[in-house]
């Protein structure tokens, strides 16, 4: 079952949401919990009895560590099994499903990875030993995050257990949350990723430089609305349940400097990767050198976070190469330019990197590099690719428009200005689009 | 405080408003509920998923709204389909260049094996004739299928006369010569291919005047309007050449060499039918004979065709005696084996290039070396 079908918006969440509120404050964590087991249940079994099984396992590991006198080896032993079968497990399945070309498991990664971080935090005392096995695997299986995220410390999490009054008054804001990242996935991450496949079927002849130029910037759009618009789903989920999740995405295609937009996108990986791997490695206060060999090896897990591909690694050293650069003083030159130059200039290193991300070998992004400097005799423009824009531009135009923050703004404006008709407006609107996002799920 | 929770409810209750509806019309009975198996197999959100969608309260009404945004926002293909109001026309892809050769080939060992003169006729579809419903855009990028026919008629032996049909069609390309959501020829298309295919099988077309023009269906919505559903394409009109001359009929003969059942032609009831493009040769029982009632001519002419063209057959057989249609997607080799191509003065492949570049069903029936 996926967050965007027609089965989780109008069968599971008003049941869950009925269910959820007509119990006693006390009991909602266990009824959350049943519900977060019947999401995974109904959307891939198989994959649930992975994570009952490593996540009971970290449970049980994690009470035994509690045994162990702060300073005793056996509770080194235990926190690195227990990172060591979370890390294996994330990687050799990641792997292997890469390899096999089969789905990755649902919650895969946001499961092991939270065992790993639950494991590090309880060994240095950064977080309190969970007693309650429902509580844990709770915070391992909150079915909001298994399709995407976001990544949340544990202690985080589990802070939000807590017996909580609902507040109908505070529920709005959230459910708009959900249907804004409906919207994003169905009617603009849609449309974006089927330009992006059709033109990636282009044979090398067919393409032309327009074309290379297009594909990077569908690829950025598809992969921004597909991520962004499930972190917003699970956040707006998150609130209607009473949990607040941070979010991934902060309009990163209007970041000033490539630092700011590794700062931006996927926020919670990057801050996950700063908590477990950035500090203790001693962040940037070392040498040049062992601050740049930090950045890069944060950097590049925040690349290979989307696969174990050459590409994705190219991609990841791609943007720890411009870091450093701007680190190294160019970003201060940067800084004393005109904002719209800084972004134009952002954007355009991050549409080029998208190239390295999307090429199926090194020799494919390379072609792209050369055909979208118009090297290698492509032509400026071909009927193909100009017939597939016809056909998708608004879709672009609404999509490029939507990544930027002025919506967000404008809705701002209006709520300072008049609440009443920011509440009216904003009911009607998400309305409409809660209407379309339907219309766009049953005829795609 | 009190806006914001006017706005919460509101919100909610969105979420409420389709299950409530489906109560209320009773639509939870076509709700497919996944039993144990289903869960097992990883199957029970699809299962339910498709359910809940087929009875979902408002289905038409919001994917025809979801259609005509898209189509308003530029979108025009869907599934390899172009569509317009004026029709929908399948963008076909190259042809498979195997199939092709296989199809050939069965053709040439087949025609080699008889003494009686062959015809074949590749009628072209709808993308390639009326490209002025196509996306100047997207014209580049079609499939040449002026080029495939030629290169088809020029790869088989002198032992075949071939028809132009492209030409026969392309000249007319203004006229109703495909259903708009349909990818069979219309009753006009047929009738503009039975003038061009006069002169190579021996008998002298009849013009318009020669024939009343009947229109006994103007609803009609084909298969393809399943395949691009809820696009915005006016229905189809079915319709019916009736020759005048001597108030000479014909009737037909299904199954002839088994149960053999006669029928008049155009059997209005069929109209009624799953498929009411039926009405030309009958129910499809794979071999079809249409005979004269009061016979002036004696030629016999065997036919193997897709049932892409079958109004063609009722318009070339006032020329003959005995036509004996064989639809190669209907036919089995129990009732091929039966089909005696001697008994024939002349036998003529009748296809169109959407089912002859892609489909091995010519080389599968007629046999490949």
């Amino acid at each position: 079952m996926q967050l965007a079908s027609l089965q989780f918006l109008y069968l599971f969440l008003p049941a869950s949401l009925a269910v959820y509120h007509l119990f006693p404050r006390r009991m909602r964590y266990g009824v959350l919990l049943g519900i977060s087991l019947v999401f995974y249940l109904l959307a891939e079994p198989a994959s649930l009895l992975l994570a009952l099984v490593s996540v009971t396992a970290d449970f049980g590991l994690g009470l035994l560590m509690e045994r162990f006198e702060e300073r005793n080896r056996r509770r080194k032993a235990i926190m690195l099994s227990m990172v060591g079968k979370n890390l294996l497990l994330f990687f050799g399945v990641s792997c292997y499903c890469q390899l096999h070309g089969i789905q990755t498991p649902l919650g895969l990664p946001v499961f092991t990875l939270l065992g790993v971080g639950y494991a590090v935090d309880i060994y240095n005392g950064e977080a309190l030993y969970e007693h309650s096995w429902a509580k844990f695997m709770l915070a391992h299986t909150l079915f909001m995050k298994l399709p995407a995220g976001p990544l949340v410390r544990y202690r985080t999490l589990r802070e939000q257990f807590a017996a909580k009054k609902a507040d109908l008054a505070a529920m709005g804001e959230p459910a708009a949350l959900f249907i804004q990242g409906i919207a994003k996935q169905v009617i603009l991450g849609a449309p974006m990723r089927q330009l992006y496949n059709t033109l990636s079927t282009f044979s090398q002849a067919e393409h032309s430089v327009f074309s290379l130029w297009l594909m990077p910037l569908c690829a950025a759009m598809s992969l921004y609305f597909s991520l962004s618009g499930y972190c917003d789903m699970a956040r707006g989920l998150g609130g209607l349940f009473g949990i607040s999740l941070p979010r991934n995405f902060y309009y990163p295609y209007q970041s000033r400097s490539i630092t700011d937009f590794v700062g931006r996108f996927n926020i919670s990986v990057t801050a996950y990767l700063k908590t477990y791997i950035y500090h203790p490695l001693g962040e940037d206060s070392g040498s040049f050198v062992s601050s740049a060999l930090n950045i890069g090896v944060v950097t590049l897990l925040w690349g290979i976070w989307f696969g174990f591909r050459i590409n994705y690694l190219l991609w990841g050293i791609y943007f720890v190469l411009l870091i450093l650069l701007e680190r190294s003083g160019w970003g201060k030159i940067l800084m004393r330019l005109p904002v719209f130059f800084l972004r134009v200039y952002t954007f355009s290193l991050v549409l080029l990197s998208f190239v390295i991300f999307n090429g199926r070998s090194v020799g494919q992004s390379l072609f792209f590099f050369q055909g979208m400097l118009g090297l290698g005799g492509l032509p400026l423009a071909t009927s193909p690719a100009l017939y597939l824009i016809s056909q998708y531009a608004p879709y672009l135009v609404l999509a490029v428009l939507f990544s930027t923050s002025l919506p967000h703004s404008l809705k701002g404006v209006l709520r300072e200005k008049s609440p009443v008709a920011a509440a009216i407006t904003g009911a009607v609107c998400y309305g409409m689009l809660l209407i379309l996002s339907t219309g766009f799920i049953l005829h795609p | 405080m009190r806006s914001q929770k006017i706005f919460s409810v509101f919100m909610l209750a969105l979420f409420f408003i389709p299950a409530a509806l489906l109560g209320l019309t009773g639509g939870w009975q076509g709700l497919v509920i996944p039993g144990a198996v289903d869960f097992a197999d990883g199957f029970a959100a699809h299962l339910l998923e498709e359910s809940f969608s087929d009875v979902f309260a408002g289905r038409d009404l919001l994917c025809a709204a979801t259609s005509a945004l898209q189509t308003a926002l530029g979108r025009n293909q869907q599934n390899g389909y172009f569509y317009s109001p004026d029709g929908i026309l399948h963008n076909l892809p190259d042809a498979d260049e195997r199939i092709t050769a296989q199809n050939l080939q069965a053709l040439q060992t087949f025609a080699g094996a008889q003494s009686a003169p062959c015809y074949f006729l590749l009628s072209p579809t709808s993308a390639a004739i009326e490209q002025s419903k196509i996306p100047n855009l997207a014209l580049e990028s079609l499939f040449n299928q002026k080029q495939y026919i030629q290169r088809c008629y020029a790869s088989l032996s002198s032992r075949f006369r071939t028809i132009d049909g492209y030409n026969s069609l392309f000249s007319h390309q203004s006229e109703y010569l495909f259903y708009h959501t349909d990818a069979r020829l219309t009753a006009q298309g047929c009738y503009y291919l039975y003038v061009g295919a006069g002169e190579k099988l021996g008998y002298t077309a009849r013009s318009m005047d020669y024939f009343s023009i009947s229109h006994p269906l103007h609803n009609y919505k084909g298969n393809l309007s399943e395949l691009v559903p809820y696009a915005p394409v006016e229905p189809d009109l079915i319709s019916l050449f009736h020759y005048q001359k001597n108030a000479r009929g014909l009737h037909l003969v299904q199954d002839p060499l088994g149960e053999a059942v006669e029928t008049q032609l155009y059997d209005l009831t069929l109209l009624d039918s799953n498929d009411p493009l039926q009405i030309y040769l009958g129910p499809d029982s794979g071999v079809t004979d249409i005979l004269a009632d009061d016979p002036i001519y004696d030629g016999q002419l065997l036919v193997f065709t897709d049932g892409s063209c079958d109004a063609l057959f009722p318009l070339i057989a006032i020329h003959y005696r005995q036509l004996r249609v064989v639809n190669l997607h209907a036919v089995t080799s129990a009732q091929l084996s039966q089909i005696d191509p001697a008994q024939f003065d002349q036998v003529l492949f009748a296809f169109s290039v959407e089912q002859f570049g892609y489909d091995s069903c010519v080389s599968d029936m007629l046999g490949t070396p």
